[in-house]
């Protein structure tokens, strides 16, 4: 509520001091964390830092200890996630979920059946995707590749103004990381807001605007992707040099 | 003094309460497997001792090793091979599992009902001996009593040495784990998983043919008291022997300590029903109670199975034909041209019917495992017949027409609040926990004359006649058919709500990501099942103008969930068809039959899934593309010439054989018969 005073607009998705333990660990330990509209946020770090747990607590799929969650300055900690989604949040799962007893267009209907904004067609979204040729497929044949993005379009279909990918390019061939890379910032340029998890330090570094670095439930690092690159303590977490400059 | 020879008698009952857990939880241990057959397992082998003793004249020390070293354990072993081993072959789901352990429980029930009848037989023999032990202080304590407490102690010492302090223990906790792995480094777990099964069916055996004599034999009876005692494992969270034990003998003898109170008036009747009924108490405490089933071992067994009941959709495969529906009606009013008797048998159709689609509904639908609807069924009856009847204290009178679809109503409400404190949980522990309400509902409410004295259901005015009541009937599934297909949308695409359903279904985290109040629409299809239910038990109640609590036994609700699971869980036509296969076999053939089919079927769906109605949508769909192609595909020819028949047999297989020479000769004559 206090956020509302500030002359500047609020934030489309705002995180203050979020909480989240599993008995004696913190898996998500204080964590402050911006996501603007026309942006894209990513969210790196090595496996366990809290990111996915970060995440889930976002959704309202899990419960934060501590903190606060808010859309455009409206706190939403309490609300289940149903209630979230309408408010204008969506997201998918590093583990897919999808319907695969229904067809590839029904998973989409499922998600425009109950938004209150207006919001794409559902031909245009099944086109903007390439799902368009197996639209009328039951989701349970197709290759975990397609299901990503099967998933990312039940997500688009309710119309959100933040949008949470957890790995969206794990599964993915080239040729479909290449149109999700082309694809998110038309979406940011729409004016959503996007965060993505995601190991595939290419795609980030191409398509963040804002990176977000986390280890052992916190965040040690925040900035645009070349001053992280500069950050000593994010570059510890990548010893591997993944997150070097292709041409140094 | 009396305190304590009341403690000895109760430990007999702990006893087998015990042994009844141990079975269960050894089994759940090695395999993973909920046995909900272990209950008529038990009964089976009361049964056989019962006949080998008092028909076949065996002495009872022979037939009690050949039952027990030999049937129980080999029921355990047969199940094992040709059940389980295929479903852990391709790692089934947990829903699966529990489908086919409830396919053997209802075979085995129909088994017994086919060879002995439904009605109640005299108690076998003791296989104890019935002599008494005189302890100090003059407390006299039964021969059997004590050998059980003996029998008990020695075998959950031994299974708890096994599974902690030996190789094997540590197998099977390994098996369990990651079984993939533990085979990886040479541990055999189907030798594993048989031995378990074998102990399991031992132990089921020895509970069964210890708890008979103290009862009479009858095949719902039997099995129901042993599912009763499943509280016991709950409370253990399947994991630890020892609470088990402990539970088990507790309750034992707390519920034989209970006679020595003697409050008096409506106190005394409540207090006796909790006495009767204490392991029922503790199944619904338990299960409220214990947050997970699995001591947190099984990641698969309580929470995340969500959606598990998706492996029998039968929707989305093959698109139906245009008017398939169109036999339904044709066939539904063929009884109202048949002769008094049999009209009065095809009453039960329709009201079965409805009861059915009230499982398609909660289970096939939104994928919650309830079998419980017996339950509502029984309370839709009574309400209905003391609404009728103007004696439901506080209600207003009303006409018996009114009075039935406010009678469903109310059950909707009761389902309401039974559902609310359970919509969060799933898979087994849904399973568990409905079919938990509806013994309570049984025990407490249907048997209790308080609430059935002086119960009599009449029919609503102008639908008192046989025909005019079935026509009554029709209207109702008709109703209730119209109340799903609304879910599906007028052109056979589904609906907003029916997709939304179906999306809690196939995946509930993905259903709240689309912005689905799953808890919310998950209750009020829970609801609307309940009160589905309700309708169909008092218009079930209504075709045999009365209440009769054995027709809303909880095994009974067992039998029909899985008929509608065998008919195509998500299939309201097959729920319909199957009303009517269910009803036609038991009066056509013998009673029980139709159970002993729903037995097998149920067994079977590990290789079909989807049951008959996927069959049946997948023959048609490729019968039409065959006929699109201009081919009509070829049946392989069957051969039973290699098979020694018996005299039936023999019967049935040369009309077979006369029907093919018919088929062929009217094939060959419109001169596409090269096959012939």
């Amino acid at each position: 509520m206090t956020a509302a005073a500030a002359p500047t607009p609020a934030p489309a998705l705002s995180v203050h001091r979020l909480v989240r333990r599993y008995g004696g660990n913190a898996a998500v330990d204080g964590v402050d964390l911006e996501a603007e509209s026309h942006r894209i946020t990513a969210l790196i770090g090595p496996n366990g830092a809290g990111k996915t747990t970060l995440f889930h607590c976002v959704a309202g799929i899990e419960p934060a200890d501590a903190g606060r969650v808010a859309l455009a300055g409206a706190d939403v900690s309490r609300l289940a996630p149903h209630r979230r989604v309408r408010a204008g949040l969506a997201w998918t799962f590093q583990r897919i979920e999808v319907f695969p007893t229904m067809t590839v267009a029904d998973n989409l209907r499922v998600g425009a059946d109950r938004r209150r904004r207006p919001g794409p067609a559902l031909a245009d979204l099944l086109e903007r995707l390439g799902l368009d040729r197996v639209g009328d497929r039951q989701v349970a044949r197709l290759p975990a590749g397609t299901l990503r993005l099967v998933e990312l379009g039940r997500a688009l279909a309710t119309a959100p103004r933040v949008l949470l990918l957890d790995e969206p390019a794990s599964g993915l061939d080239d040729a479909q990381t290449g149109a999700l890379a082309r694809l998110l910032p038309r979406l940011a340029a729409d004016g959503m807001a996007i965060v993505l998890v995601e190991h595939d330090m290419k795609l980030v570094t191409r398509i963040a605007d804002r990176v977000y670095a986390m280890d052992r439930g916190r965040v040690v690092g925040r900035g645009t992707v070349d001053e992280v690159r500069d950050d000593p303590a994010v570059r510890a977490l990548f010893p591997d040099g993944s997150l070097d400059r292709p041409n140094s | 003094m009396i305190a304590l020879e009341l403690a000895f008698a109760g430990l007999a009952v702990g006893c087998v309460a015990a042994l009844c857990a141990l079975g269960l939880i050894v089994t759940y241990r090695v395999t993973g497997v909920f046995n909900f057959g272990f209950g008529a397992i038990g009964m089976l082998c009361a049964y056989l001792l019962r006949q080998s003793v008092e028909v076949w004249r065996v002495p009872v020390a022979a037939a009690a090793v050949v039952v027990l070293a030999v049937v129980a354990p080999g029921i355990g072993l047969v199940l094992d091979r040709f059940v389980f081993r295929p479903l852990r072959r391709r790692s089934a789901d947990p829903a699966e599992n529990l489908v086919a352990t409830l396919g053997v429980f209802v075979l085995l029930v129909g088994i017994v009902v086919l060879l002995w009848g439904i009605q109640g037989r005299s108690a076998p023999p003791s296989i104890l001996p019935s002599g008494s032990v005189r302890l100090g202080g003059g407390v006299v304590v039964a021969d059997q009593s004590a050998g059980e407490v003996a029998v008990v102690v020695v075998l959950a010492v031994a299974l708890s040495l096994l599974l902690r302090a030996t190789r094997l223990g540590l197998y099977a906790r390994a098996v369990v784990d990651r079984r993939d792995l533990a085979e990886l480094v040479g541990i055999r777990s189907d030798r594993l998983a048989a031995a378990s099964w074998a102990v399991g069916g031992l132990l089921a055996g020895l509970a069964g043919v210890l708890i008979a004599p103290s009862l009479e034999l009858d095949p719902y009876g039997l099995s129901l008291v042993m599912l009763e005692t499943m509280g016991v494992a709950v409370a253990a969270r399947f994991a630890s022997l020892t609470t088990a034990l402990v539970a088990a003998l507790a309750l034992g003898i707390g519920q034989s300590e209970l006679s020595l109170l003697h409050p008096g008036g409506d106190a005394q009747s409540v207090l006796s029903a909790a006495e009767a009924n204490l392991f029922v108490i503790l199944l619904l405490a338990a299960l409220l109670i214990v947050p997970r089933l699995d001591g947190g071992a099984r990641a698969d067994a309580g929470g995340t199975d969500a959606g598990a009941m998706r492996r029998f959709a039968t929707r989305g495969s093959f698109p139906a034909p245009a008017a398939w529906w169109l036999p339904f009606p044709v066939l539904l009013a063929l009884p109202l041209a048949l002769d008094p008797v049999d009209l009065e048998a095809a009453q039960a159709v329709p009201a079965l019917a409805v009861i059915f689609v009230s499982i398609v509904v909660v289970t096939g639908y939104s994928g919650q495992v309830s079998l419980g609807q017996a339950g509502y069924a029984g309370l839709g009856a009574l309400l209905f017949g003391r609404l009728a009847a103007h004696t439901l204290p506080g209600a207003p009178a009303m006409p018996a027409l009114v009075a039935l679809p406010v009678a469903a109503l109310l059950v909707g409400v009761v389902g309401v609040l039974t559902g609310w404190p359970i919509i969060h949980r799933r898979g087994l522990y849904l399973a568990l926990i409905t079919f938990a309400v509806a013994v309570c509902s049984s025990r407490f409410v249907f048997e209790q004359p308080l609430f059935t004295s002086g119960l009599s259901i009449g029919r609503p005015a102008p639908f008192i006649s046989d025909r005019t009541f079935y026509l009554l009937e029709l209207g109702c599934l008709a109703v209730a058919l119209c109340a799903v297909r609304a879910l599906h949308g007028a052109t056979g695409e589904r609906g907003r709500v029916g997709r939304a359903l179906v999306a809690i279904r196939d995946s509930e985290p993905a259903a709240q990501a689309a912005g689905i109040d799953t808890a919310r629409l998950k209750l009020a299809v829970f609801a609307a099942g309940a009160a589905l239910a309700g309708l169909g038990g008092a218009l079930l109640s209504m075709s045999t103008l009365a209440f009769d609590s054995s027709s809303f036994d909880p095994v009974q609700g067992l039998v029909w969930f899985a008929a509608v699971v065998v008919c195509g869980a998500d299939s309201a036509a097959g729920a319909v068809l199957g009303a009517g296969a269910v009803v036609a076999l038991d009066t056509a053939v013998a009673n029980g039959s139709s159970t002993v089919a729903v037995g097998i079927g149920a067994i079977l769906l590990g290789w079909l899934p989807g049951g008959l109605a996927l069959a049946v949508r997948r023959v048609g769909g490729e019968l039409r593309t065959a006929a699109a192609q201009g081919t009509i595909p070829e049946v392989p020819p069957v051969s039973i010439e290699a098979v020694r028949l018996t005299p039936l047999g023999e019967q049935v297989a040369s009309r077979v054989a006369l029907r093919r020479r018919a088929i062929t000769r009217r094939a060959t004559e419109s001169g596409s018969g090269e096959h012939a």
